[in-house]
């Protein structure tokens, strides 16, 4: 662990009063805070943060603290360079921060299991993970492995990290944003408190093909002009294999098609997959494609801006 | 592997909030029981475990007002609902739009 400038990370200086610090927190705060923000370092910054306040906001661990940076100025001073290596009698930086770590580590966050009958006994900590899931995993009830890290502080009050990794049933038809609940896959609790809960936050990986809508799926086909204009049967992409798909004659762009029963399984039934049509011109035209476009331009009456000479 | 719903006292273990606290966020329809008429017959869902956590942090760690909690949650809900839409239609969207150059 490095040392933190708990002052320099909510932007405060040393003599700040309690009334610019709690109002420099509250500002960071509502900015990183993981459930209101979408920045993607919000949780890590909120955690910077809380942990700067949990201590400046004190009176008693903010006078510790100072007095930690004032020794460490000190010896800063002595050694002649901040970074240098120190191997001398004294604290290195890792017994800071073990010292650190036992000073204030381990009284934030959580506020779980409290009002247990043993006053140490503390029910872990429930810990949540983003689990990313394949639709294609959504069709059937899968198994998926996860592996986690899990930070806990020990009976002598040390922090601990345990490594798990765990083989995990997913339910058919999970949707983005579900949470599945394993009871006791948390964190260990303290004494004889139960262990916490793991929830696993599912979020569905974006599919180059699908796009998701509740239990539909959207699938943008493209199709030549000629296609759309006389008809065809076009072999298109499901989850769960190819069909043949009609497109009738005088098709336009950004018709939808249903194809029932073809969508993500849901908890009632399966959804259905649309298939939006998308007219596209070729890269290239030859001399004689332009021939056979000039002749149809010539023959066709037709005016797609017919509207714009009514409205204007 | 997870049992499917949590009794009252269950969910007043999980987090630091009074149980009159939780007992107001039922009748203001913040959380609301999947079974039960009577507080000890409460059956919540793990949805409604997350949501009382998040309403916990919310007042713990963002200092606001158990009286604003309900607007808060829902509109957190909403922000996060079109936040999800505005992701899909935009991602729909390129599939049909094409920048020239």
């Amino acid at each position: 662990m490095d040392f933190k400038d708990y002052y320099s990370v909510l932007g405060v200086d040393r003599q700040a009063d309690d009334k610019v610090i709690k109002t420099a927190y509250r500002k960071l705060a509502r900015q990183y805070h993981p459930d209101v923000s979408k920045h993607p370092e919000a949780e890590e910054k909120f955690k910077e943060v809380a942990e700067a306040y949990e201590v400046l906001h004190d009176a008693n661990k903010r006078a510790e603290y100072d007095e930690l940076c004032q020794a460490r100025e000190q010896r800063q001073r002595y050694q002649g360079n901040a970074d240098a290596g120190y191997g001398g009698g004294g604290q290195s930086d890792a017994d800071f921060a073990d010292f650190f770590s036992s000073m204030f580590g381990g009284t934030g966050g959580g506020g779980f299991g409290r009002g247990a009958a043993d006053p140490f006994a503390r029910k872990g900590q429930d810990v949540e993970i983003e689990l990313p899931v394949f639709l294609e995993e959504t069709l059937a009830e899968s198994s998926k492995p996860v592996s986690f890290n899990l930070q806990y502080v020990d009976e002598r009050g040390q922090p601990k990290v345990l490594q798990k990794s765990l083989k995990v049933k997913i339910p058919a038809g999970v949707a983005d944003g579900e949470r599945i609940r394993l009871k006791g896959q948390g964190s260990p609790g303290a004494g004889q408190a139960p262990a916490g809960d793991l929830y696993l936050h599912i979020r569905l990986v974006p599919h180059p093909l699908f796009d998701v809508e509740g239990h539909n799926l959207i699938l943008t086909v493209p199709l030549a002009p000629w296609e759309a204009a006389l008809g065809a049967k076009v072999t298109v992409p499901t989850l769960s294999g190819k069909i043949q798909l009609t497109i009738k004659p005088s098709s336009q762009s950004g018709q939808r098609l249903r194809i029932k029963g073809k969508g993500l399984t849901g908890k009632q039934g399966s959804g259905d997959l649309f298939a939006v049509l998308k007219v596209v011109m070729p890269q290239q035209h030859s001399e004689r494609m332009q021939q056979l476009w000039s002749e149809l331009a010539e023959q066709a009456a037709f005016d797609p801006r017919a509207d714009w000479s009514k409205k204007s | 592997m997870s049992s499917v719903y949590v009794s009252f006292d269950e969910l007043c273990q999980c987090v630091s909030i009074s149980e009159a606290q939780i007992v107001d966020l039922v009748e203001q329809g913040v959380l609301r029981p999947e079974a039960g008429v009577r507080r000890e017959e409460w059956r919540f869902s793990h949805y409604a475990l997350s949501r009382v956590g998040k309403a916990d942090r919310l007042h713990r760690q963002l200092a606001i007002e158990w009286s604003d909690m309900p607007l808060v949650l829902e509109m957190l809900d909403e922000l996060n609902e079109l936040r999800a839409e505005n992701a899909m239609l935009k991602q729909r969207l390129k599939r049909f739009l094409h920048d020239e150059g």
